[in-house]
């Protein structure tokens, strides 16, 4: 046997020097040993060549060996720092636009919100945007037996509904003249216009709650012609009203037929509310969806047209019903 | 005989991690203090180049300190660090191309005669050889450091993890990540060719 040429051996060998052998094992290493002379020297000259080389003395390490690793996390920290600084920078830039935007998106929200909510919450306002400039006259009280020698939104009382239907139109002389004809033909109410220039008319009409349904009904039929309509309720305090803007001919009876005050405000309110969430909200999806929960609220009979017609007479109301309506009938024509 | 010592650090090493994460600056230098020299003679073996091992040295501790976050405590910390000198160095040795030893290389002709005389007696006389008396012949020493650098790559390396750091088979398979059945067949392999070289000189 060539213990030299047989690697297993020299495996088992090697295994044996370095005590990794079973005790089993290096017992047949040892009888191995005991019986076969080239095997004795083999490992021999294994255990002499493995003593040389485990007996090199061990080198010192440097002395700088410590501070150079310092130094060398310094300097690679310090390089990592100085990238991460210029991104930081570079970083900051985008960071400074991105919150600059942020910032005018968010201004812009708060704006339509702040918009929305002050005409959800605060809709009564303290200063009257259009009233009548000069005192109401005096107006015969045959079919509406009240008082009538007072200012608008000067005082009110329980069961009086005051008031304004501003009105926009960029063809004033056209819907003007139909306001004025339609007030003319309608025995059923009183009414005074002031003429102011040419692209202003205030009608100061008194009649009874079905008589300004009636008149509602016929407006109706000219209400495409009206850029905006805007109905203020006046509250019982001074210089407080709820404005309802774009406005719609069934709303304004809807809340004028409401007995109470408190009911008047409380439905102009929402339908304030209505209307200004159909504004900012997406072509009619907001009004199909409070169509299709609340029906009532948007939906009543359209008026039919009663061009060339005889007007019928709202039926009358029995004076425990009667409530006077106070309107104000402002049509302003776009400059 | 060497005795392995890495299992006998684990426990120390731990703790020095933890007070090292924990913020502990000196910590990190007891780590640096222990194991620096093993480290150091390991990669001075294994590139036979003094200049070389103490870059080699300190690039291996920063990439320790660097992915000590990633170090896992399953294995020890001693053949971690072990691993990732062995693998920097190789992959210096490959750049390198060949290992050269300066010493050598500036070795006066003739001037180890007695060197090899000494060498020649170790190797066959039958009286085991006496490791102090080898440590302290400085000729006899460089001849066995020029050996060992004739080696193979994978032949030094597991020479010097075994003879020099003293490592068992079980340890140099985690740092070389290789099987203990071919632990044994390489050492085995590298000390028949060591054998061979040093009977050439």
């Amino acid at each position: 046997m060539r213990p030299e040429k047989d690697p297993k051996t020299d495996e088992l060998l090697n295994s044996y020097l370095d005590g990794e052998l079973s005790s089993q094992d290096c017992a047949e290493v040892q009888r191995l040993v005991s019986e076969d002379a080239s095997i004795a020297r083999r490992l021999r000259q294994l255990e002499r060549c493995r003593i040389l080389v485990s007996s090199l003395p061990p080198a010192e390490p440097p002395v700088e060996l410590v501070s150079g690793i310092k130094e060398l996390l310094r300097s690679r920290s310090a390089g990592v720092e100085g990238l991460e600084h210029i991104e930081r920078r570079r970083g900051a830039r985008h960071l400074l636009a991105r919150q600059v935007l942020a910032a005018a998106v968010m201004i812009g929200l708060f704006g339509l919100m702040g918009a929305v909510v002050y005409k959800i919450v605060s809709p009564e306002r303290s200063v009257s945007p259009i009233v009548a400039v000069k005192p109401a006259p005096t107006i015969k009280p045959e079919a509406v037996p009240v008082e009538t020698e007072k200012t608008v939104a000067a005082e009110d009382e329980t069961g009086v509904g005051l008031y304004s239907l501003q009105l926009q139109t960029t063809d004033f002389v056209a819907v003007d003249a139909f306001v004025n004809k339609l007030l003319d033909e309608s025995s059923w109410l009183n009414y005074e216009v002031t003429k102011e220039g040419r692209s202003r008319s205030v009608y100061r009409v008194l009649c009874s709650r079905g008589g300004l349904e009636t008149l509602v009904s016929d407006l109706a039929t000219v209400w495409s012609k009206f850029d905006s309509a805007t109905l203020v309720v006046y509250t019982d305090s001074i210089g407080r009203y709820v404005a309802v803007e774009s406005v719609r001919p069934e709303q304004i009876t809807d809340i004028a037929k409401q007995d109470a005050l408190e009911g008047r405000i409380k439905l102009a309110k929402d339908f304030a509310v209505l209307n200004t969430i159909e504004q900012v909200s997406p072509e009619g999806q907001m009004l199909a969806l409070v169509d299709r929960v609340y029906p009532e609220l948007t939906t009543i009979p359209r008026p039919v047209l009663t061009s060339g017609e005889k007007r019928a007479a709202p039926v009358p109301e029995s004076p425990s019903e009667w409530v006077r309506v106070d309107l104000n009938i402002v049509v302003t024509g776009h400059k | 005989m060497r005795v392995a010592q890495g299992r006998h650090i684990n426990v120390d090493d731990a703790v020095l991690i933890q007070r090292w994460l924990d913020g502990d600056a000196a910590a990190l230098d007891r780590l640096i203090g222990k194991y620096q020299g093993r480290i150091y003679n390991l990669i001075l073996k294994m590139c036979a180049n003094p200049d070389d091992a103490a870059e080699l040295s300190q690039n291996t501790f920063v990439k320790i300190i660097e992915n000590i976050d990633g170090f896992e405590s399953r294995s020890s910390f001693y053949t971690w660090a072990f691993r990732i000198a062995v693998n920097l160095t190789l992959n210096h040795c490959k750049r390198r191309a060949t290992v050269r030893f300066a010493s050598l290389d500036a070795e006066p002709a003739g001037g180890d005669d007695q060197a090899r005389q000494a060498l020649a007696a170790v190797l066959w006389d039958d009286k085991t050889p006496d490791p102090a008396q080898v440590a302290e012949n400085r000729e006899l020493c460089e001849l066995i450091q020029k050996a060992i650098g004739k080696l193979e790559d994978e032949h030094r390396t597991v020479i010097v993890l075994r003879d020099i750091e003293g490592m068992d088979y079980a340890q140099i398979a985690e740092v070389l990540g290789v099987e203990l059945g071919t632990v044994k067949s390489r050492l085995s392999r590298a000390r028949a060719a060591l054998r061979q070289i040093l009977e050439a000189l």
